[in-house]
């Protein structure tokens, strides 16, 4: 499949010298693995490029004062040229690095216009309300529509709220646009599996078979087949909650649930299933009871303290 | 507040290292806790290198993600070496290592900073060592 990126995924906070975030490039050669490839919009390069030259002339201007500085106490530095020294990186090669395809596209004269209607009329994606339509996203909104509609299948992965938002939710659905606002969440829609879904799919693998939920008057097999969005919070019982959104699937029938879980260490404590989508009996499932481990919890609150409280 | 941090160190100091509004904290066995001082009372999101207990987070690759009461990412932590990267937070990545601290491309070793409301303050308008604590923090207390 081809990933189309928006310049907010990528992270580049600061000048990047040879290698992308240390996120982006896990996710980006776990697609590489897969086969899927990137497809980089020339503005979504464009942001990216200014950025870039922002925080690099800001580094050149670092290295200057410092020449200066320098130089005042009569230490001489010659030969270097900050310009060369510090480069512009290059978001192609640094993908390519990451084994992956790159391609970039360009807006056509088709996808200008439409985003000039949908921002003069306030067509979705935009949200609804909203001051201003920004024509760049828009732009890339029109050119992840395009590359999907292309392949019959594409995914956009964006924080933004006009290319992830509800108002994108009809188009995005009639073109087979995949959608995820996070990487994480592109690894659990690609059915990748995150850390974390990975985590909580080994720990529902402790629910008997005969506890694991079904479709009330469904026939068949349902078995787990994905998980997404998933987050923990720790508790200072020493133990884990965690939330998550199971899809389970017979055959062609799929029904997606809430699951709500405890756990200590490896074990699964109990686990919890809701109803999202269609009729389903919730059921809390206790696997074990804890063990009740605050000790630690409480040594790292006082180790913290006993710092915080020093004068 | 006299802490050590990344061979930095910081004598009298109210805040060693300030990553936007989160205060980083190393205690006796160097071990990292961050508490965000956004509003009153102070939350503490990370405990002695783990997520703090009521903070909701997603695993990583060798450390985890802190998120927000929305489930987007605030930032990543990562464990060895102790990096602490923006996602939602704009900042320059933090590294605190044995003999230095890593902020963007700017690394801070061997200096003393004393008697200041911040040791190392990092914000979306630059870095500073040695500046006065930032008004509307939370207090940071035991």
């Amino acid at each position: 499949m081809r990933i189309v990126f928006n310049s907010d995924v990528l992270f580049a906070t600061q000048l990047i010298k040879d290698v992308l975030n240390r996120k982006v490039v896990e996710f980006m050669q776990e697609c590489a693995r897969h086969g899927h490839s990137v497809v980089i919009p020339s503005t979504v390069l464009y942001e990216f490029q200014f950025k870039q030259q922002g925080y690099r002339a800001a580094e050149i201007n670092k290295l200057k004062i410092a020449k200066a500085s320098l130089e005042s106490w009569g230490i001489a530095v010659s030969g270097l040229d900050f310009e060369l020294l510090v480069s512009e990186p290059d978001l192609c090669e640094l993908i390519k690095h990451c084994g992956l395809k790159v391609e970039v596209v360009s807006p056509t004269m088709a996808n200008y216009e439409n985003a000039h209607r949908r921002a003069c009329f306030h067509i979705p994606p935009a949200v609804p309300g909203a001051k201003s339509d920004e024509m760049r996203d828009l732009l890339i909104w029109e050119m992840a529509l395009d590359v999907s509609k292309q392949d019959g299948q594409a995914m956009l992965i964006a924080q933004d709220k006009v290319l992830c938002g509800p108002g994108g939710d009809e188009e995005a659905k009639q073109y087979n646009l995949l959608r995820a606002e996070s990487l994480d969440n592109a690894l659990d829609v690609l059915n990748l599996s995150s850390i974390s879904s990975q985590k909580i799919l080994k720990l529902l693998g402790q629910v008997p078979v005969i506890k694991q939920p079904k479709k009330l008057g469904g026939f068949g097999d349902y078995q787990l087949c994905s998980i997404r969005d998933v987050y923990f919070v720790n508790q200072k019982n020493g133990c884990t909650k965690a939330s998550a959104e199971g899809t389970y699937a017979s055959g062609k029938n799929r029904f997606r649930v809430k699951i709500e879980l405890e756990f200590q260490g490896q074990d699964l404590l109990w686990v919890m299933y809701s109803p999202i989508e269609s009729d389903f009996k919730v059921e809390r499932v206790l696997i074990a009871d804890p063990v009740m481990d605050s000790d630690k919890v409480l040594e790292l609150n006082n180790a913290l303290r006993d710092i915080l409280k020093e004068e | 507040m006299n802490l050590k941090i990344g061979s930095n160190d910081f004598k009298n100091v109210h805040i060693p290292l300030l990553w936007g509004s989160r205060a980083i904290v190393l205690d006796k066995q160097s071990r990292v806790s961050i508490i965000n001082l956004e509003s009153e009372p102070a939350v503490l999101e990370v405990l002695g290198g783990n997520p703090a207990p009521g903070i909701s987070y997603r695993l990583e690759n060798d450390g985890f993600q802190i998120l927000d009461d929305h489930g987007k990412c605030l930032y990543y932590f990562y464990a060895k070496p102790c990096t602490i990267v923006g996602e939602h937070i704009k900042l320059p990545t933090c590294q605190i290592d044995l003999d230095m601290i890593k902020v963007g491309r700017s690394l801070f070793s061997n200096n003393v900073v004393h008697g200041f409301g911040v040791g190392i303050l990092v914000s979306e308008s630059g870095l500073v060592l040695g500046a006065s604590l930032p008004p509307g923090l939370a207090k940071l207390a035991a």
